[in-house]
């Protein structure tokens, strides 16, 4: 952490040699991104001899999302397979690896905007792994005008289409701004004005802000529980 | 090998695996800060123009005083430690004691809200003062503590009073 006059610049610049060193890949090369955006995870590929290492750097990982939000996605999709690694994910840990190589002194800037409210950004992908069909959200929250909370998370049921996905993912959402809002209150910033929440998907707005639709959703959600229920109980 | 010329620093720590659930001890844990707060509270500290300090409690866990009665065996190198039948009680937690974080969290919340701290609702380790045109804050992370607030001079005497 190093502050100035400016406002104040976090980061975890020894960290990312260790994990290098612990890797044996210093001397790499560096990647301009972590992963390919293409690319598809392939069930066929082998379990590697030993996944000790793996395990290890993918927990290292997590510990380095706290300054390093470019490979939350990366590392949530890594960690979803910390107890069977395939050869594929050790090839997209070594990617990571090398983008981490390129970006060793980044970090977080904290700078004074003098105004104190909330803006939160979410998204959400649609169905967006090939293996399951679950969509996942990612979402940024600032404060003050500053990041302060950021998280890419795979989503706990299947949707049926990409408004459902975002209007999850903006739920989620609003749940967190309502805990900051208290938490600022807490700390003597009673805001008056509207916190603001960005979302890309007008229909999953429309639901937001429109209570006639409501219906439509509940009854997609509805229709995806009792489906489940069938399915337990072994009538499908 | 240099370590070996000088004293090594030595700390008498009890033998906690040997405490039963619900009958030596009851909770376990203190509470710690979630990343997000910290990150907060920077943001509202750099945008107030507040300055930061970070505080690190010296052998945090041997303030705590202990709700249950705990006896121990003597130490060995006690000038009786030879003697079989002898225990001793403990007065205060020591490391290695199931109870010691939570026997920690409460001193330390003893003590901040004799200073006139109030607990956060939104989170457990974020202790705030509050009065007309002062404000401090105290984030709590088991012994680290990160302090800031709107006057230097009440954020000074506020480490002086906690030590």
């Amino acid at each position: 952490m190093a502050t100035s006059n400016k406002g104040v610049f976090l980061n975890q610049q020894k960290y990312i040699p260790d994990i290098l060193q612990d890797a044996e890949m210093l001397h790499t090369k560096p990647a301009i991104t972590p992963l390919d955006s293409k690319l598809r995870l392939d069930s066929s590929s082998k379990p590697p001899l030993t996944f000790i290492t793996y395990q290890r750097i993918v927990g290292k990982f997590i510990y380095l999302t706290i300054t390093r939000l470019a490979i939350t996605f990366d590392v949530s999709l890594l960690s979803q397979y910390i107890h069977a690694p395939t050869t594929q994910h050790l090839d997209m840990m070594k990617c990571i690896l090398r983008y981490l190589k390129g970006i060793i002194g980044r970090g977080i800037v904290m700078t004074r905007n003098v105004y104190i409210d909330i803006t939160r950004y979410t998204d959400s992908d649609w169905a967006g792994n090939a293996l399951d069909r679950r969509s996942t959200t990612g979402y940024c929250m600032l404060v003050g005008g500053n990041l302060v909370s950021w998280k890419s998370k795979k989503q706990q049921v299947v949707t049926h289409s990409s408004a459902e996905a975002e209007y999850r993912a903006m739920a989620y959402a609003s749940c967190e701004l309502i805990w900051a809002k208290n938490l600022l209150a807490d700390l003597g910033f009673v805001s008056h004005t509207l916190m603001i929440l960005f979302c890309d998907n007008q229909a999953a707005m429309h639901i937001a802000s429109n209570p006639v639709f409501h219906e439509g959703t509940k009854h997609l959600e509805v229709d995806c529980h009792y489906i489940r229920q069938q399915f337990q109980a072994k009538l499908i | 090998m240099e370590q070996l010329k000088g004293l090594k620093p030595t700390q008498l720590v009890a033998q906690g695996f040997s405490q039963k659930f619900r009958i030596d001890y009851k909770e376990t844990f203190s509470p710690v800060a979630k990343i997000i707060i910290v990150c907060v509270l920077l943001s509202v500290a750099v945008n107030q123009g507040w300055s930061l300090y970070q505080m690190d409690v010296r052998n945090a866990f041997l303030h705590g005083e202990l709700e249950e009665e705990v006896f121990m065996k003597l130490p060995p190198g006690h000038s009786q430690s030879h003697s079989p039948n002898l225990v001793c009680k403990l007065h205060k937690s020591i490391y290695g004691l199931k109870q010691s974080p939570p026997a920690w969290h409460a001193k330390l919340n003893v003590a901040l809200q004799t200073l006139g701290f109030t607990r956060s609702n939104a989170n457990s380790s974020l202790f705030i003062q509050q009065n007309f045109t002062n404000k401090l804050i105290v984030l709590v992370y088991i012994d680290d503590l990160i302090i800031t607030g709107s006057n230097e001079n009440f954020v000074a005497k506020l480490k002086v009073d906690l030590q």
